[in-house]
């Protein structure tokens, strides 16, 4: 199952092959969500993103106002909202003036765990989500043992006894990727604790993995132990049997984690949506865009028209190909034999401009939802064939690619299928 | 300080000088490494009075006797009182426990003993395994399981010496690179010093127990520095009459992965007497 994270807009919900949400307090606020008509979709999970609770309220403001407004940030004293009173906007502004104040920047301690926990099961039964997502702080130290996420774990699962609880009860793994080293693979390393202290208890249906990046990297340059921990903890806990093992913020490498037996992988349409970088969070930053084209065949994004353009040239198209819904007419128009040539510039939804996104969000998140639909359905050797001929014949075609567009480089970024190639032989039997 | 085990008469004299009324104590036991076991009376029932040295961390040892009080597990050690006796100046904390006449487990070492069968086996397996799942159910780790600490009574086996058990949320009571338990049966997490263990750790120490008894062979030579790096000959290569799917568990049990050891194992052993 393909879940799509739904940030500040939800314009992509129809998207085909989507069949789930992930709601982000990071992104929408409390009363958004319950103001908003709920998804219609499969499956309706919301991250309680607790491992946010350290971000910098200074640097963070609008990310840290959303947050402060669930119950489980322990923040009792910021503005109710109140449509008779002041508009969305305004009541939006108070809390990020207030938030700075009050934004406590860690996770709720002794008896105000249980309270959070508690607090993340009921909204997440009033949302009317599918599943429940157990609250966790971030792991940001080896030498913790995962014991700060065993307490939690333990109080979320004795609230969800006395809740009577009766969806489906994710455990959160949420992983700072400056705690793994190499020794953090090896057999009862680190990993292997975080694994051990989920799988030791009762009562657990499934597993919800993000790994937190310390850098701000395009979803495809993550750093390798990130890609090597998302891999690890999926196969882990698929071997241990749960029903649902879910990996976020991975990206197009869910699907290298689906081979390893996750069942679901979510991810969003702009990077900050794909991957997990705190850096995503601060108020600067961001701007405008210009929409690039994903190409399963090379993982890879390119500039519709600077790439596609000289791809076309070169004859490569072939290459990179890649047909959804959302690209058929970006396709048959690059395959025009002309003169002139087929250019993405006389396809006005797929001109290279500032910020015309839409339908190359949607390609991307349709192929990528697509292809984990496929995988899934296979069986579990089959599932392994397919995405190791995937990754080869994606490293090969790109070594191609880029050989026959010399002196030309490509100015979209390039996923490298080859180091993705290596952590799949690490674990694949 | 608690005198040298290797003076037991004194001990004794000395332990009967500091008891209080409703305590008797008869005879000396065993000494161990957190302490010294007398044979004695708990007003009029028989007990096995553990002696704890002072060192002993008793915040730790008051809320594990407080939770064994309430345990009533039929497959670990009651506790019948608690209290604490000064001897040579220093308190000490004195637990009585039931006493369990029958011995430990280490008589089926032996050399002239018969192998287990597989109906020992499964009824020590059944057995402490359910006295493990039922402390992990309080989220406390035995972190000593080994032939010594399963008392052979006449209706059961019984899971002792839970003194150096601890809580997995108070892991700020075990020192650093202080690591309970025995070398040759800690898991290889025990062994490395990790302090907020599972059940796994648990389950891993009774597997290597219940090897050692079935193939009367310790499966790594009583060395910790083995476990984790060698692997130990499969349990059918040693009992080939014991069932495949009984060995099979055994052996999945001493997996160095600690979430790829079974659970459910009490269940797990009782469907094994099917077969």
């Amino acid at each position: 199952m393909y879940l799509l994270n739904l940030g500040h807009r939800w314009n992509l919900l129809g998207t085909e092959g989507v069949q789930g949400v992930v709601l982000l307090p990071s992104r929408n606020s409390l009363v958004k969500l319950q103001r908003s008509p709920r998804p219609d979709s499969q499956a309706v999970l919301l991250d309680p993103q607790l491992y946010l609770a350290s971000l910098n309220a200074a640097d963070c403001t609008k990310v840290c106002a959303n947050l402060a407004s669930f119950p489980w940030f322990g923040i009792d004293q910021m503005p109710a909202f109140d449509s008779g009173e002041q508009t969305r906007t305004q009541w939006n502004q108070a809390m990020r003036e207030q938030v700075i104040q009050q934004w406590p920047g860690q996770e709720p301690k002794d008896a105000g765990i249980d309270e959070a926990c508690r607090a993340a099961i009921e909204t997440q039964i009033q949302l009317a989500c599918t599943h429940v997502i157990l609250p966790s702080p971030l792991i940001t130290e080896r030498e913790d043992e995962a014991q700060r996420q065993a307490e939690w774990l333990d109080t979320g699962l004795l609230a969800c006894a006395d809740l009577d609880v009766s969806q489906p009860i994710l455990a959160t793994v949420a992983l700072y990727d400056g705690v793994i080293n190499d020794a953090a693979f090896e057999a009862a390393g680190f990993l292997d604790t975080v694994v051990d202290q989920i799988t030791a208890r009762e009562g657990i249906d499934g597993v919800y993995i993000v790994v937190a990046q310390s850098k701000f990297e395009h979803p495809f340059s993550t750093p390798t132990r990130t890609y090597r921990a998302y891999a690890h903890l999926a196969k882990a806990f698929a071997a241990a049997g749960y029903d649902s093992v879910i990996t976020n913020f991975a990206d197009a490498f869910g699907l290298v984690c689906t081979a390893f037996g996750a069942t679901a992988m979510a991810s969003g349409q702009s990077q900050s949506l794909r991957r997990l970088s705190v850096l995503d969070f601060r108020d600067a930053g961001g701007g405008l865009a210009i929409p690039y084209f994903y190409s399963h065949k090379i993982i890879a994004e390119l500039a519709t028209e600077t790439d596609l353009d000289n791809i076309v040239a070169k004859r490569l198209l072939r290459r990179v190909e890649d047909v959804t819904t959302y690209s058929q007419t970006l396709m048959t128009e690059l395959a025009k034999s002309g003169p002139p040539k087929g250019s993405a510039r006389n396809l006005p939804p797929w001109a290279e401009s500032q910020n015309n996104l839409t339908m190359a969000y949607r390609h991307l998140v349709c192929r990528l939802a697509t292809e984990q639909a496929k995988l899934v359905k296979l069986g579990s050797q089959p599932r392994l064939d397919a995405v190791r001929d995937w990754l080869e014949s994606s490293t090969a075609n790109m070594l191609f690619v880029k050989d026959r567009l010399k002196p030309e480089t490509l100015k979209g970024c390039v996923a490298s299928s080859d180091v993705w190639l290596n952590v799949f032989d690490e674990l694949s039997p | 300080m608690v005198p040298a085990p290797n003076a037991p008469n004194n001990l004794i004299a000395l332990l009967r000088a500091a008891l209080p009324a409703e305590f008797q104590v008869d005879g000396y036991l065993d000494a161990g490494g957190q302490g010294a076991v007398f044979l004695g009376r708990y007003q009029t029932q028989q007990v096995a009075l553990k002696v704890f040295a002072t060192n002993h961390d008793k915040r730790r040892l008051d809320r594990e006797i407080v939770l064994l009080q309430n345990l009533n597990h039929p497959n670990i050690v009651k506790i019948r009182a608690a209290t604490t006796v000064v001897l040579n100046g220093a308190a000490c904390p004195l637990v009585a426990y039931e006493y369990l006449a029958g011995g430990d487990l280490r008589k089926h070492l032996a050399a002239n003993a018969a192998p287990l069968t597989k109906e020992q086996i499964l009824d020590i397996g059944e057995e402490i395994a359910s006295a493990v799942e039922a402390l992990w159910l309080n989220r406390i780790v035995h972190r000593d399981i080994k032939p010594a600490n399963i008392v052979d009574s006449a209706t059961n086996h019984v899971l002792v010496d839970v003194g150096c058990a601890r809580h997995v949320d108070r892991s700020n009571l075990t020192l650093v690179g202080n690591v309970a338990g025995t070398p040759g049966y800690m898991s290889p997490e025990q062994g490395r010093g990790r302090r907020n263990l599972t059940i796994h750790s648990d389950i891993f120490s009774l597997g290597v127990t219940l090897y050692q008894l079935a193939a009367r062979r310790h499966p790594f030579q009583q060395n910790q520095g083995l476990i984790g790096f060698t692997s130990p000959a499969l349990l059918s290569s040693l009992r080939a009459d014991l069932p495949p799917t009984l060995t099979g568990l055994i052996d999945q049990m001493l997996s160095v992965v600690p979430a790829q050891r079974p659970s459910n194992l009490a269940f797990r052993f009782n469907q094994l007497r099917l077969i």
